[in-house]
């Protein structure tokens, strides 16, 4: 964020980077592949992004390794 | 080996200014640099990779996230969700020229725009509703369900649940009408999407002109003032996530 002004705290503004980057922005047609290994992203829901970032925080720098879509 | 495809653009002036900010701006997460394919007037940042994993990193999501944020810094952009990929750069290409009409029109409604998160939270005690006393509740009880049977304490507490739940949806009502109409004062144009996310009362996403921004933040003072007991949580500005579809709204 460039001119993150009114960002309220950083768990907050994580999770709407994450939920922006997964759940928002165009889904182009052609010949693109929205999903991802047969997970469609579009089905992602903000639920398990909190889940996986309240674990990641709890675990710290170890839970770098653990993904975000089970 | 595909493209994962960052942002759709329409092109800047001068191009090769553009290219040179992206590079100098340095390699995307995973270390692909940031390229501009370029069908007519528009065009789409996408970095090369040797594949897309089904489960991204948190450092994966928020290198793609940067890369946009660099993007929208340079050239009227949309984000493109992540996961989006073309196989080679004519499939890029082809993307591109499919869907050329449907790009053009969503870049020009956002064009000189960014969007802005704006949530309330619920109040955390129930009686806490705006307009709403103690007394409402024992006054507003139909004479049918008073009572201390089993049956009547079952319906009375199903009663209660649903006429909080219908306070609370006229007063978000109410304060997504405060907050919308202060910002359309800044900005007649303004859009804004009610994104009805679980855990919050309201959860706007707003789009306002560039020269809208530096009156936002009275508007927001404004309606602490006025609303101390409601929690308003804002973030921005952010690239036009929620205003990208490429159909018409």
């Amino acid at each position: 964020m460039q001119e993150d002004i009114y960002a309220t705290n950083r768990q907050v503004t994580l999770l709407d980077i994450l939920d922006r980057v997964l759940n928002k922005g165009v889904v182009i047609s052609g010949d693109i592949i929205i999903s991802v290994a047969d997970i469609d992203l579009v089905y992602v829901g903000l639920r398990v992004l909190l889940s996986s970032v309240e674990t990641m925080e709890r675990q710290g720098d170890a839970s770098r390794e653990k993904s975000l879509i089970p | 080996m595909p493209f994962l495809i960052h942002a759709l653009i329409r092109l800047p002036e001068p191009l090769s200014g553009f290219r040179e900010a992206l590079r100098l701006a340095g390699p995307a997460a995973g270390g692909g640099t940031p390229e501009l394919f370029v069908f007519r007037e528009i065009g789409a940042v996408a970095v090369f990779v040797e594949s897309v994993t089904a489960s991204p990193l948190q450092a994966e999501l928020l290198g793609y996230a940067d890369v946009i944020e660099r993007v929208a810094a340079l050239a009227t952009m949309l984000p493109v969700r992540y996961g989006s990929t073309a196989a080679s750069e004519e499939a890029l290409l082809a993307m591109l020229s499919a869907n050329h009409d449907p790009i053009v029109e969503a870049l020009n409604r956002v064009e000189g725009r960014v969007e802005y998160s704006v949530r309330i939270l619920p109040p955390k005690e129930p009686s806490r509703i705006a307009g709403e006393s103690g007394s409402d509740a024992v006054a507003s009880t139909p004479p049918l369900l008073v009572g201390e049977s089993v049956y009547k304490q079952y319906l009375r507490a199903k009663y209660e649940a649903f006429r909080k739940d219908r306070l609370l949806a006229g007063e978000a009502e109410a304060l997504r009408g405060c907050l919308t109409d202060a910002i359309r004062r800044l900005d007649p144009a303004m859009r804004f999407a009610s994104l009805d996310s679980a855990g919050f009362m309201v959860d706007l996403a707003v789009l306002v002109h560039r020269s809208a921004q530096a009156g936002l933040g009275s508007v927001f003072e404004a309606f602490r003032a006025t609303h101390p007991d409601r929690q308003l949580l804002v973030t921005g500005p952010w690239p036009p996530y929620n205003f990208a579809n490429l159909t018409k709204t």
